[in-house]
């Protein structure tokens, strides 16, 4: 009995929503709960799609499933354990260096790579400053550098052209578009000059006291990087830094968590703005409904089931609102992604629908939260009001 | 609907209202807007309650139809004392016996005709809601104005369907406020001859307030409201 009661209820609800909607008074409450709805959820499935694509790919960041950094180069008989236990390796250098061409300079940061660099992930180098890019999984030859577009445009010169790194002079045989393990440090601020490790004995620019980051990558099954690590750990000196997939993952979650939390701000103000207008909409709404409220309660509804009748009806609406706005959040966050492609990882993976989840029970509070105080007026609505228009509040009870 | 077998088979009576007082606090004085009002009013009876604005009549007619209690006094609507009962109790016993009809029709204004008249239906979770509803908006010859919502519809036919809302549910009481107060001469007298013609056929028991005594002199009876006391008409 009491479920059927609750059925009808719903039921009347619905109907009610339907002619509300036709007369347009849901339309301000629906606009602002879209905005709030869109914005939370863009954002949410923008940073979930780019947090898991990022930790997906930490290894690939980092340039080896266990990397350690030094500023000296790190024991040769690590790379033999590694060879051992049939794990690839590389190493890489890295130091900042003002390279020539001519009568001009340029700081660069300059990176030299063994032959058997990158370990993971490909990178890209195009034939000349205008061409398309392609990958390769090899760095440059001895004798040879590939640098970036900057380079040949600070320096003025071309593919084919030579520079200078210290006392040795290199051809510039490509133009480096991608790179992988690229660190977010100073030296990402300055452009790059990819070389050969064995070349740098010949530059003559490694002395003492140079500022230098030797890094020594490892790739392989989990298992045996794991036990890699153990061999490695007891023979760690102290200033050699381990990076693991994990710190990677903790680095990547921290760097994402900050810029999450500015994105975050920014839509916090969008759902206090759109929560400004749900406020006025519910009063708007509520006040378009006394005389509504005040007929049914004459017609012979209780003031629970008016509540009732209303909360149902602005449930509805922020369920809709949620799903409405959840797929436009879905949608903008593709739009986002493809303005920002340059900058994010490839082939990250599709978001969970979590925003989604969120966006709707956002929609809910938000529309109960500031409606429902409106709404309270209605219950209260004396059905008197039918023949005294002036009477709003039930004073049923008055002497 | 219809009356409770205990009403309809121990009196003809359907309304007793005994020395019903309502006084209200203005300016921290007390107004008698009521006082020590009886009446009665027998079943498919036509009762009109006439006097000048301001004389309590819409105010008696309110507490007659339980839209609010008395200071003093008792009001027996059918079995049910309204002066005990609390206001979501009289809204069972508005639903399931009592129509209305207002001055200012009271229409929804985003319902369509159909839609206003199927509203008391709904409530009490009717069946044959929309058939029901279309018999009635034939029966006061709105045929073709189902789907209007009321601003596209005249006063007469506003009132018109606010008669069809009021007698869909077949109450047993029907309490009307100035039923003719805003429509012109001619349409409120047609108005006034389907009000009355739908009461005959249904044997619905009417009462209502009016300053109009031509109105009321098709009615039963007529009781006269002045300053807050209710005298039979001379």
């Amino acid at each position: 009995m009491i479920l059927k009661k609750q059925a009808s209820m719903v039921a009347m609800a619905l109907r009610m929503l339907k002619r509300d909607w036709r007369s347009g008074h849901m339309t301000v409450l629906l606009i602002a709960l879209l905005v709030a709805v869109t914005t939370h959820t863009t954002i949410g499935f923008l940073t979930t799609r780019i947090h898991d694509g990022m930790e997906a790919q930490a290894a690939t960041l980092m340039g080896g499933d266990l990397v350690v950094r030094s500023p000296r180069p790190t024991p040769d008989n690590w790379r033999e354990t590694a060879d051992a236990m049939s794990i690839r390796h590389a190493q890489t250098l890295e130091f900042s260096s003002v390279v020539f061409a001519g009568d001009n300079t340029l700081l660069t940061a300059i990176k030299a790579v063994t032959s058997s660099y990158p370990l993971l992930a490909p990178l890209k180098i195009a034939d000349d400053a205008f061409a398309a890019d392609y990958s390769v999984d090899h760095g440059p030859a001895p004798g040879q550098v590939w640098v970036e577009k900057r380079v040949l445009s600070d320096l003025g010169i071309n593919v084919g052209d030579s520079i200078d790194i210290g006392d040795a002079t290199f051809m510039v045989e490509k133009v480096l578009t991608f790179e992988p393990d690229r660190s977010g440090n100073f030296y990402s601020l300055v452009p790059r000059v990819l070389m050969h490790w064995n070349d740098v004995a010949a530059t003559q620019v490694i002395q003492p006291g140079s500022r230098l980051d030797y890094f020594a990558q490892f790739a392989g099954d989990a298992e045996v990087i794991r036990t890699l690590r153990e061999v490695i750990s007891n023979k760690l000196e102290a200033d050699h830094r381990i990076q693991t997939v994990d710190a990677q993952q903790r680095t990547v979650s921290s760097a994402l968590r900050r810029a999450e939390g500015y994105l975050r701000l920014a839509s916090l103000m969008a759902i206090l703005l759109a929560a400004v207008a749900i406020g006025m909409g519910a009063h708007y709404f509520s006040r378009q409904h006394f005389d509504t409220a005040a007929l049914l309660r004459c017609f012979g509804l209780s003031a629970l089931q008016i509540l009732q009748l209303f909360v149902i009806q602005l449930v509805v609406l922020a369920v809709l609102a949620g799903l409405i706005g959840g797929s436009l959040g879905w949608l903008f966050h593709f739009i986002t992604i493809a303005m920002l492609a340059d900058l994010l990882p490839a082939n990250m993976p599709l978001p969970s629908l979590k925003p989604m989840v969120t966006g709707i029970f956002l929609a809910v509070v938000l529309l109960l939260g500031f409606a429902l105080p409106a709404l309270a007026q209605l219950q209260r609505t004396s059905p008197l009001r039918v023949l005294r228009r002036d009477l709003t509040r039930c004073h049923c009870r008055a002497s | 609907m219809g009356h409770s077998p205990t009403a309809q088979s121990s009196t003809p009576v359907v309304l007793q209202a005994r020395e019903v007082c309502k006084t209200v606090v203005m300016s921290q004085q007390p107004l008698h807007i009521l006082k020590s009002a009886s009446l009665q009013v027998m079943s498919a009876e036509s009762l009109a309650i006439v006097g000048a604005s301001g004389s309590g009549k819409s105010t008696l007619l309110g507490l007659l139809a339980g839209l609010d209690v008395p200071t003093s006094g008792s009001i027996q609507l059918l079995d049910h004392k309204l002066e005990r009962l609390t206001e979501d109790q009289r809204a069972q016993v508005r639903a399931q016996h009592v129509g209305f009809v207002f001055q200012s029709f009271q229409l929804l204004p985003n319902l369509t005709a159909l839609e206003n008249v199927m509203l008391p239906l709904e409530i009490i979770n009717s069946h044959d809601v929309r058939e029901r509803a279309r018999a009635m908006l034939s029966a006061v010859g709105l045929d073709q104005r189902m789907q209007h919502y009321p601003r596209q519809l005249s006063g007469g036919e506003q009132q018109r369907v606010a008669l069809a809302r009021a007698f869909v549910c077949e109450p047993d009481v029907l309490f009307a406020d100035e039923p003719t107060g805003n429509l012109d001469t001619d349409t409120g007298e047609r108005i006034v001859e389907l009000l009355f013609e739908l009461n005959r056929n249904r044997k619905t028991t009417l009462i209502l307030v009016t300053h109009d005594r031509k109105l009321a002199e098709r009615c039963d009876r007529t009781l006269v409201m002045s300053a807050g006391e209710l005298a039979a008409a001379s």
